[in-house]
């Protein structure tokens, strides 16, 4: 339907919905839904080295949300490039491929890996880490860092396009955005989830077991789209967004925003449907109102 | 194939004061012994893990109420549709021998009925079901009819007192040649396996819970630690080779 159709890279998508890292694994496990809904969708985030990830409880619910500390476990570079990537070329869609390091040197290695590995759409880079070599500051926290290391990954040449996954976890998202584009980004998503916690009222201990998780779902819609808004008006790479996304009214808002595309996350383990209803929703829209969805980014700005 | 269903609440039962019982208008659907759903209650963000049951060729399922998903749930009425996922995760295998003894632990004891359900016919059913007192009990007739009955309650108000491991424990020396199926808190099951390595028991799987969110071994919330590294209860569960579990954190 062309009405959906956005150009991201150069290339025409289908239509503007990805499904968020952290939601599909390596796509294996939704086979039983129908991916005709969805332009494509990230790979759980990928590290160097294997990651057993945190000890559980590893979620909690929230109002409108949840919490999740997972800890990115994840089953290493080496073990991906041979075990996933080639049923990963079988599914035909944009396969977005996620990593994040927890130094300069990871992050370089895994994004000159990644990025000669054939038929796929881009890469994603996780900056919400802790950088072990500067007294753990979160790589995406300072706009300095974040120049320097998306600069670090844009001088390897690689062909496939780099994203940069942003967190709000930062006194300034635009700062970090304008670092990303003057490094030579080639877009920015946002937002990675909002650190957040939970106590155990009977046990009288924090609740997760890793004490601190990422609030994700709708109750963090209003802060994601507070986020593309600002970013918007300070770059010109495009924006892809996440963030509590439920209905296609929630991705018109992202788009008029300023989103190119975006990112659908756990509301999918609410409800298994969630791209289908918002892919209907899209297109009676701009069917409706005679507009092409490409049309509508930034209109709101 | 795994289906997402909107299934109508039939019949509503309150089995005791906290325990309630499901059973939803008829809907196609296969499943094995051991396999759960996903069931999404209206409101409330993440869906919550039920065993599958069919009674009467309609699925059903029985819960505790024990938060404010399951209070929720309890105070629906016949006719409200309810959201599911099925089937999901794998299932308890043929059992190996011809008795087979069932060992449930409060609501650990709805994952016995299913296989009640399938070797009743053919097999030579033992189960202990222990419950924190006798108001918690539920489905004692159905057991009883089934099966070579054994009831326990930790405060001893009803049968033997003490804790279904114990009551089992007791006994342990009727089971030669047995396969055991348990489901249970991790304590029960970890006391439990300790006690039938020492008895030198072999055939021996364990039906387990964590708090999930995809349910089908996609988003790694449900991670835990066994001999064979880090499974998913979702996915690669709930139904695990008991001497498999090592019980520790990540």
């Amino acid at each position: 339907m062309k009405e959906l159709h956005v150009k991201l890279f150069s290339q025409t998508l289908e239509n503007p919905i990805f499904v968020a890292s952290g939601i599909f694994g390596y796509g294996d496990e939704y086979s039983f839904i129908d991916y005709k809904h969805i332009a494509g969708f990230c790979t759980k985030g990928i590290s160097l080295k294997e990651k057993k990830g945190n000890p559980i409880p590893r979620i909690a619910e929230t109002n409108a949300g949840m919490l999740n500390s997972i800890g990115l476990q994840n089953i290493g570079l080496d073990n991906f490039l041979t075990t996933k990537l080639d049923s990963l070329k079988n599914i035909n869609k944009k396969i977005i491929v996620n990593f994040f390091g927890n130094t300069f040197e990871e992050y370089k290695i895994l994004a000159e890996k990644l990025g000669t590995a054939k038929n796929i759409f881009a890469l994603e880079m996780n900056v919400s880490c802790p950088n072990v070599k500067e007294g753990c500051l979160v790589f995406g926290q300072d706009a300095k860092t974040i120049f320097k290391l998306v600069s670090s990954i844009k001088k390897l040449n690689l062909k496939t396009p780099l994203i940069v996954k942003l967190t709000p976890n930062t006194s300034s998202i635009s700062d970090i955005a304008k670092a990303c584009e003057d490094a030579g980004a080639d877009a920015v998503s946002l937002i990675n989830t909002l650190k957040g916690m939970k106590i155990d009222i009977i046990k009288r201990k924090p609740y997760l077991g890793a004490i601190y998780g990422g609030l994700s779902g709708p109750a963090i819609k209003p802060v994601a789209v507070r986020c593309v808004y600002e970013v918007k008006s300070v770059i010109k790479i495009p924006i892809i967004g996440i963030g509590g996304i439920k209905t296609y009214e929630d991705v018109l808002e992202f788009i008029m925003a300023g989103a190119t595309c975006v990112q659908v996350g756990s509301q999918l383990f609410n409800d298994v449907n969630v791209c289908k209803n918002i892919y209907d929703g899209l297109l009676t829209y701009c069917i409706e109102n005679k507009v092409k969805i490409s049309e509508l980014c930034g209109v709101a700005v | 194939m795994i289906k997402n269903i909107e299934a109508v609440i039939r019949k509503k039962t309150f089995l005791n004061k906290n325990t309630v019982e499901l059973i939803f208008e008829k809907f196609e659907f296969d499943f094995e012994a051991g396999q759960f759903l996903m069931l999404q209650v209206p409101n409330f963000f993440l869906r919550r893990p039920f065993v599958i049951l069919k009674k009467n060729n309609f699925c059903s399922i029985i819960f505790k109420i024990c938060g404010e998903g399951t209070i929720k749930l309890s105070e629906l009425s016949v006719g409200a549709t309810l959201n599911l996922l099925l089937p999901l995760g794998n299932f308890f295998p043929s059992p190996a021998t011809k008795k087979l003894v069932l060992i449930g632990g409060g609501v650990g004891v709805v994952s016995l009925v299913p296989i009640i359900e399938k070797y009743f016919n053919t097999h030579e059913l033992t189960t202990f079901l222990g419950f924190n007192t006798k108001t918690s009990i539920f489905y004692e007739d159905y057991f009883k009819k089934h099966s070579n009955l054994n009831i326990s309650t930790d405060d001893g108000t009803y049968s033997f007192r003490g804790s279904v491991v114990k009551n089992f424990e007791e006994k342990i020396n009727e089971f030669s040649e047995t396969t055991i199926f348990a489901c249970g808190p991790s304590k029960m099951l970890h006391s439990l396996q300790g006690i039938l390595i020492k008895n030198n028991f072999k055939n021996v799987y364990f039906s387990l819970e964590e708090k999930m969110a995809c349910g089908v071994g996609a988003c790694l919330s449900c991670a835990i630690s066994t001999k064979n590294g880090i499974k998913r209860v979702c996915k690669d569960g709930p139904v695990f080779n008991a001497f498999d579990l090592t019980w520790e954190q990540i």
